[in-house]
């Protein structure tokens, strides 16, 4: 039961020093402490570089806040001196930052008379618009306040600090304003805004990764959910710190994190831990130059050896631990640390000597006096201590103490189990509206994002599928172009060859026709050439007759001379007609329409083409037939032209009867007729022969260019074609009648008008 | 003698008229004229044995002078008429057709009438 009461007493006597450390803790906060050797040697090595006064102070700032981290005495003394070199400069920001730094470090170490001088001299010194440094004084004060238990003002001069870096978002500093108010809070038992303010803490640090200030923060959370009484959750979050700051090396928050570790434990009476981690929080404070904490670390450390019953050993922690304390000055560790050694007497049954040792550490606190478990213990040892030694008198006052403390801390404690139970509730309401709301925003944001989503992906698939069609349009454009440019180009090219194509087919045909026309030359040639003898010999005959005085006989032979000469000037203009046609024929087409006598085209041009096809092949021979309409009417047509369909026509006949004369008995006569009519008001020229017919399967393949049943090289495909294209310049119509194996009608109808 | 010319070229009656008018004036040789192979043909039906020459172009439309030259030796061979083939493509084709025809002569044109009277009166 004592024992019980005693670990009870024991951890209510902590949260005074938690609440103290805490605070200590914090305003570390606002300086980056994470003080490294190879750090400061480079800063050393930066200073002994720099020539120039305020840069060189300017860096030794940042010295400072590195040493305050691991070594306030060596921070303290460093900055005075940097204060006296700034002063000397005039150098304001150097002034106001050392100054600060001072201030804090002195309360680090329990010096609050110099802090106070430095912070009356900034309140007085920083200009009016220096909202940062401004901020940075309130904060030192709430600081201090909250250093010495003066939780209002602290927490007032925080609020005032936050309410200024808020609205100038000094993210530098807010993190460790949350975390000091927070402290305030706790110690007047406001939890809920305790945890509130240590929330955002943790958020800001979080979001900036700053981590020595989360580590922080979470120590001050674990205090927090230690003073609510969830041990749980605070063993958790000190883990959680103590394993943040050795990773980042930040020893103070280390130092904590043991420190209220070991006064967790020691509720819990695991006295092995208790000794460990109050041992090494011991060491980490001597390290750090934090005497009080020391001292509280070794009096934790003695209080679990005097329970392990080793009294020696405590006795001596303990002694260590009020010398140090005494050097502290921090009343509430003083009086812990006679609080210790009394109860380690105590529990050696050494009740005289321990009396005097509860009363010193009543008497320090008294103008203060912690309204708590620890004190409503230590007067119950007192009084059993009185009690064994026989005062009664003063046994029962100092029970009658306790009673009193415990019946006010009894409503303290409803209120604050009260406050706890409230709290917890507004907490778990707070946390579940925030829960449901986190629900429903996360629905929301869920939703949100996945019709984002939804909408991403879709516009993704839209844009991939608009950019492979993009792609694909400009791939198809570009193609498209390149074929355009292909086609144009094969266009080209196609039309001169098919200009030399019509070319070539025309002096093929002409080829064709030489022999013809060789033969149509050479038969007017003769009868030129006889002609013009015989009129030479009737010439003669003449004058002989003349002479003889006949001249009957000699105007006879006149009038024959006359009808031969004639004949010679006929066949002459024959002769001429078929050059000229021939080189009509070659020429390009570039004829004029003109007034021409159908039938004397088709008559010439059925001679050509049957001399043609004769004088190719001796053996062929087939008869033609004329048909001429007399009654024709001469028509408006580019003569060469429509001499070439004749022509073409023709050529095909003979070709088509000399191909089936090849495979027919000798009993096959192969006929080409050619017919002239006049039909309403049109002319029709039908050129039909008896030859081999068209298949009707190519029949609609005749007048299409190149297209030819003729052995390769012997026909260019482009007779009918071009004939087709004739016709069609002239506005008429061609038309083909075939009957496979009995022969073929070709009819071209020409308008007359 | 009567002489049967065969030609498609009408102004050949006139020529040969002009070349052998010493010949008709002095009824040595008679002319007749035919200006394609059938009626050629249809001269031979009506006038048997009247034509003791027959010359012939080869190129006419309808019956050639080879066809023609080929139904005259087929057709009277008793006694056969001479024919003799006249054309403007003196080439070893047709000379060696119209030759295994039964042609009698063979005559490029543009004809040389001294020659041809020569051979006209040799007959």
């Amino acid at each position: 039961m004592i024992h019980n009461k005693q670990a009870q007493c024991s951890v209510r006597f902590y949260p005074a020093e938690i609440a103290l450390l805490t605070i200590i803790l914090l305003f570390l906060f606002s300086k980056g402490v994470n003080a490294q050797n190879p750090q400061i040697d480079s800063i050393n090595r930066l200073i002994a570089k720099t020539t120039d006064d305020t840069t060189r102070i300017n860096i030794y700032i940042d010295k400072v806040n590195l040493l305050a981290g691991s070594d306030l005495n060596a921070a303290i003394t460093v900055g005075k001196e940097q204060l006296l070199q700034s002063e000397k400069i005039n150098y304001y920001k150097g002034i106001v930052m050392l100054r600060s730094q001072l201030a804090s470090n002195y309360i680090f170490t329990g010096n609050y008379e110099l802090a106070l001088d430095n912070l009356h001299f900034l309140e007085k010194f920083v200009k009016p618009k220096d909202s940062v440094r401004y901020s940075g004084i309130l904060a030192c004060y709430g600081m201090m306040y909250g250093v010495k238990g003066v939780y209002d003002s602290s927490i007032w001069y925080y609020s005032k600090a936050i309410e200024i870096n808020e609205r100038i978002q000094n993210n530098i500093e807010l993190p460790g304003n949350y975390a000091n108010i927070s402290i305030g809070y706790q110690q007047l038992a406001n939890y809920p805004m305790a945890l509130e303010y240590q929330q955002r803490s943790l958020t800001l640090t979080q979001k900036l990764k700053l981590k020595p200030q989360q580590a922080r923060t979470m120590l001050n959370m674990a205090i927090t959910y230690q003073n609510i009484g969830d041990t749980g959750k605070a063993i958790e979050m000190y883990e959680a710190s103590i394993q943040l700051a050795e990773k980042i090396n930040s020893r103070i928050t280390q130092l904590y994190g043991y420190s209220n570790l070991a006064t967790i434990y020691l509720g819990k009476k695991e006295w092995t831990k208790v000794y460990d981690l109050g041992i090494k929080a011991a060491e980490l404070a001597e390290k750090s130059g934090d005497i009080g904490i020391q001292a509280a670390s070794l009096s934790k450390a003695a209080q679990s050896l005097a329970f392990q019953n080793k009294f020696a050993e405590a006795t001596e922690l303990s002694k260590r631990s009020i010398a140090l304390a005494d050097s502290s000055k921090q009343p509430k560790n003083i009086s812990q640390a006679f609080q210790v050694m009394a109860t380690t007497l105590f529990l050696q049954k050494k009740y005289t000597e321990a009396i005097p040792y509860f009363e010193k550490s009543f008497q320090i606190v008294q103008a203060d006096p912690a309204f708590d478990r620890a004190i409503v213990e230590a007067y119950i040892f007192l009084s059993q201590c009185y009690e064994y030694s026989g005062n009664y008198k003063k046994a029962l006052e100092n029970y009658q103490m306790s009673v009193n403390i415990t019946d006010s801390m009894r409503r303290k404690d409803n209120i604050r189990k009260a406050t706890e139970v409230s709290m917890n509730f507004e907490f778990q309401k707070k946390q579940e509206i925030q829960k449901a709301e986190q629900v429903l925003k996360d629905s929301i944001t869920r939703s949100k994002q996945i019709a984002l989503l939804v909408g991403l992906g879709i516009f993704l698939l839209l844009a991939v599928f608009a950019f492979i069609g993009f792609k694909n349009k400009q791939k198809a454009n570009k193609l498209l172009k390149e074929q355009k440019l292909q086609i144009e180009s094969t266009l080209n090219k196609l039309k001169s060859t098919q200009a030399q194509l019509i070319q070539s087919e025309k002096m093929a045909s002409l080829g064709e026709l030489t022999a013809g026309i060789a033969h149509e030359i050479q038969n007017p040639l003769n009868f030129v050439n006889n002609f013009s003898d015989i009129n030479r010999e009737m010439l003669a005959e003449m004058k002989d007759e003349i002479s003889k005085g006949n001249m009957d006989d000699a105007n006879a032979i006149a009038d024959d001379v006359i009808a031969n000469e004639e004949k010679i000037n006929h066949h002459g203009k024959r002769a001429d007609d078929i050059v000229k046609g021939m080189l009509q024929h070659s020429r390009k087409s570039e004829g004029k329409k003109e007034i021409t006598n159908i039938n004397d085209l088709c008559e010439e041009y059925v001679r050509l083409s049957y001399h043609g096809l004769r004088a190719k092949d001796k053996n062929f021979n087939a008869s033609f037939k004329t048909h001429i309409d007399a009654t024709l009417p001469q028509i408006n047509v580019v003569p060469q032209d429509i001499g070439r369909v004749i022509l073409n026509l023709l050529n095909n006949a003979f070709y088509t009867t000399s191909e089936r004369q090849k495979i027919e008995d000798e009993g096959y006569m192969p006929i080409v007729t050619i017919t002239t009519k006049k039909e309403a008001d049109k002319i029709l020229i039908s050129v039909k022969d008896n030859g081999t017919g068209i298949p009707e399967k190519i029949r609609d393949k005749i007048f299409q260019p190149f297209f030819t049943t003729k052995p390769t090289g012997s026909g260019t495909g482009l007779g009918l074609s071009l004939s087709y294209d004739i016709v069609k310049t002239h506005d008429g119509e061609i038309k083909v009648e075939s009957n496979e194996g009995e022969g073929t009608e070709f009819i071209v109808s020409l308008p007359v008008a | 003698m009567n002489i049967l010319v065969v030609d498609d070229e009408k102004d050949v009656k006139t020529l040969f008229e002009q070349r052998f008018r010493k010949e008709i004036r002095d009824h040595e040789i008679d002319f007749a004229f035919a200006f394609s192979g059938e009626e050629a043909l249809d001269y031979l039906n009506q006038h048997l044995h009247q034509a003791v020459l027959i010359l012939s172009d080869i190129n006419m439309p309808g019956m050639s002078g080879l066809e023609l030259l080929d139904r005259i030796k087929k057709k009277y061979d008793t006694p056969p008429p001479i024919v003799m083939m006249l054309t403007a493509y003196g080439d070893a084709d047709n000379f060696n057709m119209a030759k295994s025809l039964g042609a009698d002569d063979f005559l490029t044109k543009p004809v040389d009438f001294t020659n041809l009277k020569e051979k006209i009166k040799n007959f």
